[in-house]
């Protein structure tokens, strides 16, 4: 027989607790448009994500806080293995003193995008239009088109001036053992859509703005 | 049903206390927690701080106005224009300062050093660093004055704005984490309780087990079981008890055995005496009449006449002698005692022997003991008769008195040969003689009478070879008392 000493058992007891008081949370990606298909060689992707920020990511970046916006797709087989993967990240900062917004795209280019009205920035951030996804040809096998969204309005130096106001928070205390200011974990993977290559609409680059 | 061991009621009770103690302490925690996040992130607090966000962004128009407003005069005035014809800072900042806009840091730079288009007239912009900034041309084209106002009080404000909003989207992480800290902390502490009870459970059990198997080894009859002590508390107190009472009873199943096997033995000597001493003067007038009535004229018969006369007639006395000793035995008489002194029956019995070598080493003053005196003499006669007998006529016997607690000790030493271990257990029963002569009732009737006193008497070997007779009599605790009282 397997004996569990004290020690286990009270890890177990506690890690269940926590489990308990934190439960997953439904990972969703609104969406209002998705639209995946071939153009030239690329597999491309037209996304209109709807509600990207949540009403507390807006009131924060109204307040100047600056945002982290990482935006990750990837493929997989139907074996669930990784085919290619695509990641948008950006910053977005928000002088309040001159009311203007920068939406910083460090990847895959360096861009930059000012903007004096917070809707611009949630297009830009929202639509995407002719995401490159994959270089063709794909096995033509049913493939899952996932996606994952991380909008963090905590910067790290917004992490170590709250870490300062929150004197409780050392590194090494506790506290630490049961909250972390380094936030957020990623989020799950979401599928937004099954398809076959083969059975994709197929785009004339020249058709396309 | 069974009862629970009392072992796990102490442990059960001790957890119990300490998760009751937890639960109303995490409830207690749980309040002041939320009442100390509520002081601090509320409505109020928000209001307030956006509040203050606002004015400090109305602050930052006022002031970037004024440095627009004054980077247009000092284009135009007259005596600006001079000031900056001669770059004289001094007055620059002077002018400035009539303002009402001080912390200006004024310096000069080359256009090329500032990537800012000043054709159309100054500009104010904010720089990375966080300040404000007016950049003006300089009459000479090819400088530029720059003036930067730093706004650490604004973005003090605006940090404290987003510290606020970072904690209040944390807040119910934290009084979670809060809450789990404290039950994690709370949680050590039950389980430290715990071991606690265990250890206070079982030391409290392990010796009341040890208690309950020694009775049962008592209700066995086995009397010779002892329990480890191993504590100095109040449960080692117990058992020291118990070990204590299994000792008496020892002691008192020894007594009772002697005192009915002493008592076996004086009913065997009256009978014996009683038998023997009916027929012994018959036999001895008989004997002697026989003699007597011889007329005969046969010397020689005459003589075998009266030797076996005397030898019968000597036999005889002999016999009543052994008689008159078991009938002694079997009629000890009670004891009369009254106080007395020890040291004096020693004398007293040492002046009989004046051909014997006796050193006394005496205690010069004893306490009164309950004596009767005439036993204690005869106890004396008797273990000064056994030391002479051991000795030899060129030994020496010891008698030496003392005191100790509440005891008085008489000791009797010879120089003989001693008492071999294995016969000092039965020494003392009657019978019993490591002597050629003698019944072996010496021995017996002194520890008959030494147990008649409440004392003991035990039979070592002394340093010097010789047997050591150790006699004990409990002093009287009145006496004892008087001892304790003398300084």
């Amino acid at each position: 027989m397997v004996r569990i000493n004290i020690q286990t058992e009270i890890a177990c007891l506690m890690g269940l607790l926590i489990l308990l008081l934190h439960p997953a949370q439904a990972q969703q990606i609104p969406k209002e448009h998705l639209e995946v298909y071939v153009q030239a060689d690329t597999l491309r992707a037209d996304i209109s994500i709807d509600s990207l920020f949540s009403k507390r990511a807006i009131d924060a970046i109204e307040s100047g806080m600056t945002t982290s916006i990482a935006i990750q797709f990837r493929l997989l087989t139907d074996r669930g293995d990784p085919l290619y993967g695509r990641s948008i990240i950006k910053r977005l900062e928000h002088d309040i003193w001159e009311g203007q917004y920068r939406l910083i795209k460090q990847l895959p280019r360096p861009d930059t995008l000012y903007a004096t009205r917070f809707e611009d920035i949630q297009t830009a951030c929202s639509e995407l239009q002719g995401l490159a996804l994959a270089p063709l040809p794909l096995p033509d096998i049913p493939i899952t088109f996932q996606a994952r969204i991380d909008v963090n309005p905590i910067s790290p130096e917004q992490q170590q001036r709250t870490r300062r106001w929150l004197k409780v928070l050392k590194k090494g205390s506790l506290l630490e053992f049961f909250f972390s200011l380094e936030k957020p974990t990623p989020s799950n993977w979401i599928d937004l859509l099954i398809f076959r290559p083969n059975a994709l609409p197929h785009l004339l680059q020249e058709t396309r703005p | 049903m069974r009862a629970i061991p009392l072992r796990w009621r102490i442990i059960s009770a001790l957890i119990g206390l300490a998760l009751g103690t937890t639960l109303a302490l995490s409830m207690l925690a749980r309040y002041f927690l939320d009442l100390s996040l509520q002081t601090s992130v509320n409505v109020e607090m928000g209001s307030a701080l956006t509040g203050a966000l606002s004015l400090a962004k109305e602050n930052y128009d006022t002031k970037k106005r004024q440095l627009q407003d004054i980077g247009n005069t000092l284009s135009t005035a007259p005596h600006m224009r001079a000031a900056l014809n001669h770059k004289d800072l001094e007055a620059l900042h002077t002018m400035f300062s009539n303002t009402g806009i001080t912390d200006l840091k004024l310096h000069l730079k080359t256009l090329h050093d500032i990537n800012i288009d000043l054709t159309s007239g100054p500009v104010v912009s904010k720089t990375q660093n966080d300040e404000l900034q007016l950049a003006l041309m300089m009459p000479d084209s090819q400088h530029a004055l720059i003036a930067q106002l730093p706004l650490d009080a604004l973005i003090d404000v605006e940090n404290a704005v987003h510290t606020y909003k970072h904690i209040e989207m944390e807040e119910d992480d934290l009084r979670l984490a809060f809450l789990l800290a404290f039950l994690a902390a709370a949680a050590g502490v039950v389980v430290l309780a715990s071991l606690v009870g265990i250890r206070i459970g079982f030391s409290i059990t392990r010796p009341l087990h040890a208690l309950i198997k020694g009775t049962r080894e008592m209700a066995r009859d086995n009397l010779e079981y002892r329990i480890p002590k191993g504590r100095d508390d109040e449960i080692g107190l117990l058992i020291e008890s118990f070990n204590q009472m299994a000792q008496d009873l020892v002691e008192n199943r020894r007594k009772r055995l002697e005192a009915e096997q002493i008592a076996a033995w004086r009913e065997i000597a009256r009978r014996l005496a009683h038998e023997i001493k009916n027929p012994l003067t018959p036999i001895q007038l008989t004997v002697q009449q026989m003699r007597d009535k011889y007329d005969g004229d046969d010397p020689a018969y005459q003589q075998l006449v009266a030797d076996c006369t005397e030898i019968v007639t000597e036999e005889v006395e002999n016999l009543k002698l052994l008689v008159q000793e078991f009938a002694n035995f079997a009629r000890m008489p009670s004891l009369s005692l009254t106080p007395g002194d020890l040291n004096t029956s020693v004398h007293d019995v040492v002046r009989l022997y004046p051909d014997v070598k006796v050193r006394l080493d005496l205690q010069d003053t004893l306490p009164l003991i309950e004596l009767d005196t005439e036993q204690m003499r005869r106890v004396l006669i008797n273990l000064i008769e056994n030391g002479i007998d051991a000795s030899g006529k060129k030994g020496q016997i010891t008698i030496s008195t003392h005191t100790s607690d509440d005891t008085t000790t008489l000791s009797v030493i010879d120089t003989g040969p001693g008492v071999p271990i294995e016969d000092r257990a039965r020494i003392f029963q009657p019978y019993v003689s490591t002597k050629e002569s003698g019944m072996g009732l010496g021995l017996a009737v002194v520890r008959s009478i030494i147990e008649d006193h409440g004392g003991h008497i035990s039979v070592t070997n002394a340093p010097t070879g010789g047997a050591q007779f150790d006699i004990q009599i409990p002093i009287p605790e009145h006496a004892v008392q008087q001892l304790e009282e003398q300084p």
